[in-house]
């Protein structure tokens, strides 16, 4: 104790120097817009690149379980594709083949494009709970697309740097999924109240529905971030809080957020077009 | 001297370099028109503490009086972080200008009174190129500009020193 007491006493000056140094930084970064966003860049570079490395060495240890899943990710895809091929008019080139519309006879082109990409931070702990990509606008990431596994919905991107890219979890308060039951056509909303993570509600659908437990949930495909009929999860339990027409869902979620390690990130082709147009809707009212 | 004579002369000091620097030196910029004139003035507060003074009482004071002209600069932070330095440093500067063994304890505070103005200036130059490259390196935030930095801290500091001059001969404190 004496030691230490000597210890501060003659580097007392530094001591204090250190804490008061601490204090400013703590100030600057919080109260200062500008160098606020220094730190944060900075912050996403260096914590990014440390993500990545720590995530690299992991994985080596994994590869035989992804090369696993990636065998059957390719399976399944194959069997997609077969299928396809017997229903589809090829058009142009593979990308653009696409099926043919009979009603309109007019030939109609996918709207999402997917882009692989690697999980190199998660979080599930929290409120708020954001993911680290390691994809960005290079690789071409936009804001406002949605991430998905083969599994199921992992979230949304709303920050894009050069070379990676910040997703919101479905496991964060403000996460808002259109989302509907399969083979019914009802849809609502599904949010995350901040509890289980394995579990998310499911809003506004209208109590004369009939449900059961172990029901599918969808993608309604009334936004613009994910494609129609993309899993979600299953019905576990519902009730009908009391005053209200509507179902309270709980939905056990397809895709474990604890273990999200290779994503798509599905980038709407024509976000901007149909955006736009929404907006000049809204506009008018 | 005993300390609490050092205590007014200080506080008015501190008063005084704050209000100057908080109500007319910030506005030099802005009436100039060119945002590399700056005058920082408020350290020579840090540098007119009493030579014994321990390194952690000037880093605290100026800590304090940075966070003061924080508050009126709008930048929380940034000055009391440069002042918190120029504290640290203060010390070893005046250990470089100390006469061929040692200051005598006569040496109150280091104005020109006691240093005599060449080595008050000599002084006092090191000790706000210090402060003010701190300050300039604290207030990009990065290094990527140390271009500007180090054109901020030579503009500021030429303009500075002027003031430091005069400050020196007009009032030549003793305590």
């Amino acid at each position: 104790m004496r030691a230490l007491l000597q210890l501060f006493l003659r580097n007392g000056g530094f001591f204090i120097f250190a804490v008061l140094e601490l204090v400013c930084f703590y100030l600057i970064v919080n109260f200062n817009p500008d160098q606020e966003k220094i730190y944060a860049h900075t912050a996403t570079l260096v914590g990014g690149n440390m993500n990545k490395r720590w995530r690299n060495m992991i994985d080596y240890y994994h590869l035989p379980d992804r090369l696993r899943e990636v065998s059957a990710e390719n399976d399944s895809l194959k069997t997609i594709l077969l299928r396809m091929r017997t229903v589809q008019v090829p058009y142009r080139d593979t990308f653009f083949t696409v099926s043919y519309d009979t009603l309109r006879k007019k030939m109609y082109r996918p709207d999402f494009e997917f882009i692989a990409a690697q999980v190199i931070g998660n979080n599930i702990g929290g409120s708020s709970n954001w993911i680290t990509l390691n994809r960005g606008k290079s690789d071409g990431i936009t804001e406002n697309s949605g991430v998905v596994t083969r599994n199921g919905l992992v979230g949304i991107v709303r920050f894009a740097d050069n070379n990676f890219s910040m997703v919101m979890s479905l496991l964060h308060r403000q996460t808002k999924i259109s989302a509907s039951l399969k083979n019914r056509g009802f849809f609502g909303s599904l949010v995350w109240d901040g509890n289980d993570p394995g579990v998310m509600t499911l809003n506004d659908i209208p109590k004369h529905v009939p449900i059961q437990p172990g029901d599918t949930v969808i993608t309604s495909g009334y936004s613009l971030l994910f494609p129609r009929d993309y899993p979600i999860g299953a019905i576990e339990s519902y009730d009908t809080p009391s005053g209200s027409n509507f179902y309270s869902i709980r939905v056990r979620l397809s895709q474990n957020m604890a273990d999200v390690r290779d994503v798509y990130v599905v980038k709407n082709i024509f976000y901007t077009q149909i955006d736009s147009l929404q907006r000049r809707a809204k506009d008018e009212q | 001297m005993n300390n609490s004579g050092f205590f007014l002369p200080n506080l008015w000091r501190f008063l005084g370099l704050w209000a100057v620097q908080g109500l007319v030196l910030i506005q030099i910029p802005s009436v100039v028109g060119y945002s590399l004139f700056n005058v920082i003035l408020y350290p020579l507060f840090i540098f007119f503490l009493p030579m014994s003074m321990p390194r952690a009482g000037s880093v605290a004071l100026g800590f304090l009086i940075g966070l003061m002209v924080d508050f009126v600069y709008g930048s929380p932070g940034i000055h009391a972080s440069a002042g918190a330095f120029s504290g640290y440093v203060r010390p070893t500067v005046l250990g470089f200008f100390s006469p061929r063994g040692g200051f005598t304890g006569k040496e109150l505070i280091p104005s020109p009174e006691y240093l005599g103005t060449f080595r008050y200036m000599q002084a006092a130059g090191l000790f706000f190129i210090f402060h003010l490259f701190w300050y300039f390196s604290v207030e990009a935030f990065t290094f990527v500009y140390i271009g500007q930095i180090t054109m901020k801290t030579i503009t500021c500091w030429l303009l500075s020193m002027i003031f430091v001059f005069f400050y020196g001969f007009l009032f030549n404190p003793k305590i």
